[in-house]
């Protein structure tokens, strides 16, 4: 899906980023199907893809690459996470960039304008849109942006 | 119930009678579409008296059944598909949906809602319409919309629309008969079209904000709701299961409540009603008698005298007696009091196949009738109930953090439930999850460390000879398992976690009928899949002991179950029948334990324990495994999960020695 649009290879000596299909090589490489070596485009160096071993390792030993941080709405705007039990309040849109997120909460009902009312916080937030009791954590509540309503 | 093998079920009568009435009438097709758990299964139930499994949590039905049936002189096919919110082709459920619509292009859509949430259901209607299908609209479950005080004006509904508006309460089979009828008024919706603009990554968003939109205005105009005054006491109790306190002390009462009818009164007094007072005292002596008329060499029988103490348990140590009967019986050993000549010999040989001490009449069909029959019955019916109530989505609102930790989300818990029920159900349950990370984490810790109920039904038989500390032990350490790898892998396995987004759905007075026929069915499963497996297993290992090729497997077997695990070199017959079926070693494993003057010590039995329960639970599994990812994913696991039982066994032994020790010094 989109994380897999985004893999783009940086080129480790001149900082150029292309697509897999965009590297440059030669024809009638021996390697064939078994290289994992990627060629620069602009500076035609050469160097090997991050090879999956490599990465697997990385993650079991917790150095993950680091994603960037989802953007959050600006100071003064209502998320679900700020609102207490109880709370009603109005969907006012619908922050963070996956799309298909937003469209799984579209399909309750969550849409701008719609109402919410939360019930609970801990261990999960629990969320009531309209007979549709919803669970959802931190993450997603923090995607949601509300006013709050009397 | 769901099958766990074919991939499209067809409950139906043979084709040939379908071709005869198919002559007379051309068949229609009916497709039973709506959102997750608004009684579709129940419905196709109603209209075809085929049962498929009906659960009061989103997600039961993940395979399409069909079935036909005959509304007055005509045949249709009627199909149950699962449950969807949206029909952009982003799930699995979405796309099956979508190529059974364009697969059957003259079906009549019946769309099933919840007319609670009117609102999501006339989503999915105008994402139907612009399909532009004969349609009829059922409104499902309208006593619990009356009950929350809420009021659907039909006519209006159904003139705004275009199509036939039905209402129904499914689970009492009201309103079946109108929607028969109503299937041959069955029209297109008017058309409706939004104006997003198409191919941006937005636009399933976008145009479900302009559909939802026209759906709030329908329903200004069609629905009404005036909220009662107090909750009815399954809103509070729904409420009550999510509370981080309340829910933390229901929980545990479920918890106990289930180790009680199962652990308890399964595993003990049923067990003992029907393993002594059945097999033991009566089904046996029979056997041996029947054997030793039709099968006559020289031998006699050993007489013992069985005691059967039947008694209602209250907590693990304390127990009301009910009433104790000794029978004194024949017992399986013998010997000879003869000479046997070949002839002889062959009968010996029979004899000892039927009824010797590891015969098929008194071994294998003892165990899976006595001892795991009860513990599975008390299981699926308690299952059953559990699942009807609506229980069980409320437990992944407490468990989501700790799940969180193994890269998966509070979701992920209904499978791993399930598992205790069969983990080769389960694992195809999985499908629920959204990312192949998560499905693969669960999947395989299913196939690790959660034990299915015939297991649990020997280990808790097994646990019997030991303390209750030694249970919670196992308990411990089986949860420190699942933690430990679900952590590992969490980082080892690519990709994201989904989000944890699962709707409740609200807690229900559990249907009797329902509870019942679904027990009936999953039972009807374990005997057609376990007790075949039960006897070709005992053969097996009866052949083989026989050849004398058991003792050179277990020599084989030696440096790894004697030297590493420090147990007898007879139990690695046990840990190769594992391989099969883990259940069934362990039926060696506590024909190892128990008894007279038992081979195992406390100590050993504990690791054999701890082992067994983290084999593979059976080949099935690994087949299921093979069918939802790949082969190659089904082999890694299973190279993974036999060398970490061991692993995870022998350090248990060297742990347990080294405490002996150091308490002794």
């Amino acid at each position: 899906m989109a994380e897999q649009l985004a893999d783009l290879l940086t080129c480790p000596l001149c900082g150029f980023e292309f697509e897999r299909a965009d590297s440059l090589c030669g024809h009638g490489c021996p390697l064939g199907a078994a290289c994992n070596l990627a060629r620069c485009p602009v500076c035609e160096y050469e160097f090997p893809e991050k090879p999956a071993s490599v990465s697997w390792l990385r993650r079991l030993l917790g150095k993950a690459e680091a994603t960037p941080p989802a953007p959050c709405p600006g100071d003064g705007l209502l998320t679900v996470k700020d609102l207490s039990p109880g709370d009603l309040g109005e969907v006012l849109s619908l922050a963070g960039d996956s799309p298909s997120r937003r469209n799984n909460l579209a399909v309750f009902g969550l849409i701008p304008g719609s109402e919410v009312r939360l019930l609970q916080r801990y261990p999960s937030f629990v969320l009531r849109i309209g007979e549709t009791v919803l669970a959802l954590d931190g993450e997603v509540a923090g995607d949601i942006v509300v006013r709050r309503r009397p | 119930m769901i099958s766990p093998f074919p991939a499209e079920r067809r409950p139906s009568r043979s084709s040939e009678s379908f071709r005869a009435s198919a002559g007379r009438q051309p068949v229609s097709t009916v497709l039973l579409i709506g959102n997750p758990n608004v009684g579709k299964s129940l419905l196709f139930k109603n209209l075809t008296h085929r049962y498929v499994n009906v659960s009061n949590f989103p997600g039961t039905t993940v395979e399409v059944t069909r079935a036909r049936s005959a509304f007055g002189a005509k045949d249709a096919e009627i199909v149950d598909s699962p449950g969807i919110n949206d029909l952009s082709p982003r799930s699995d459920e979405a796309r099956v949906t979508r190529a059974l619509l364009e697969k059957s292009p003259g079906a009549t859509v019946v769309q099933v809602a919840d007319a609670k949430n009117l609102r999501r259901a006339l989503l999915l209607t105008l994402q139907l319409a612009e399909m532009g299908r004969p349609m009829v609209l059922v409104l499902n479950m309208l006593d619990e919309l009356r009950a929350r005080g809420g009021r659907i004006d039909r006519a209006e509904l159904s003139r705004v629309l275009g199509i036939p508006v039905v209402g129904a309460v499914a689970l009492r089979n009201e309103g079946t008969g109108e929607l028969v009828e109503a299937l041959s008024q069955a029209r297109p919706p008017h058309a409706w079209h939004g104006q997003a603009e198409p191919s941006t990554a937005d636009e399933p968003y976008e145009r479900n904000r302009e559909r939802l939109a026209r759906v709030n205005d329908i329903l200004a105009a069609t629905w009404s709701m005036s909220q009662p005054s107090h909750a009815p006491l399954s809103v509070r109790l729904g409420f009550w299961a999510m509370h981080p306190v309340k829910g933390l002390f229901f929980l545990l009462s479920v918890l106990f409540l289930t180790f009680w009818f199962v652990g308890l009164l399964g595993a003990g007094t049923l067990v003992d009603l029907l393993e002594t007072g059945l097999f033991h005292q009566r089904v046996t002596p029979l056997a041996i008698r029947a054997a030793d008329a039709v099968l006559p060499f020289p031998h006699v029988h050993e007489t013992e005298a069985v005691e059967l103490a039947v008694a209602l348990p209250v907590t693990p140590i304390h127990e009301v007696g009910i009433f104790t009967s000794t029978r004194t019986v024949t017992s399986p050993a013998y010997h000879l009091s003869g000479k046997t000549g070949a002839g002889g010999e062959i009968l010996r040989f029979v004899h000892d196949l039927l009824v010797g001490p590891y015969g098929a009449f008194t071994m294998a069909l003892s165990y899976a009738f006595a001892i795991v029959l009860p513990i599975v019955t008390t299981f699926f019916l308690l299952f059953s109930l559990l699942e009807d109530s609506g229980y069980l989505p409320r437990m992944s609102i407490l468990v989501n953090r700790i799940f969180k930790l193994m890269g998966l989300n509070g979701k992920a818990v209904l499978p791993m439930i399930l598992g205790l029920g069969c983990d080769t159900m389960a694992t195809m349950t999985t499908r629920i999850l959204e990312t192949r990370k998560e499905r693969l984490v669960t999947t395989m810790l299913l196939a690790l460390a959660v034990p299915c109920s015939a297991q649990l039904g020997v280990l808790l038989a097994m646990m019997a000879s030991l303390s209750p500390g030694a249970a919670f032990a196992w308990l411990g350490l089986m949860v420190g398992v699942v933690l430990l790898v679900g952590w590992l892998s969490a980082r080892a396995f690519p990709g994201e976690a989904g989000d944890f987004l699962l709707e409740i759905p609200p807690m229900r007075r559990p249907q009797l009928a329902n509870v019942w026929i679904k027990t009936v069915g999953r039972l009807d499963w374990y005997l057609k899949e376990v007790i075949p497996l039960f006897v070709v297993g005992t053969l097996a290992l009866f052949l083989l002991d026989r050849l004398h090729l058991l003792s050179a497997l277990s020599r084989f077997g030696e440096p790894l179950v004697t030297g590493w695990l420090g147990l007898p070199k007879e139990t690695s017959a046990a840990f190769l029948i594992g391989f099969l079926r883990r259940d069934f070693g362990a039926v060696y494993l506590l024909d190892a334990a128990t008894g007279p003057n038992p081979l195992l010590t406390p100590h050993q039995i504990f690791v054999s324990m701890v082992t067994i329960t983290l084999f593979m639970p059976c080949i099935a599994n690994f087949l299921m495994i093979a069918r939802e990812h790949s082969l190659k994913t089904a082999w890694a696991m299973a190279g993974f999960i036999f060398p970490f039982a061991f692993l995870v066994g022998g350090i248990v032994h060297h742990i347990g020695l080294w405490l002996n020790n150091w308490l002794t010094f």
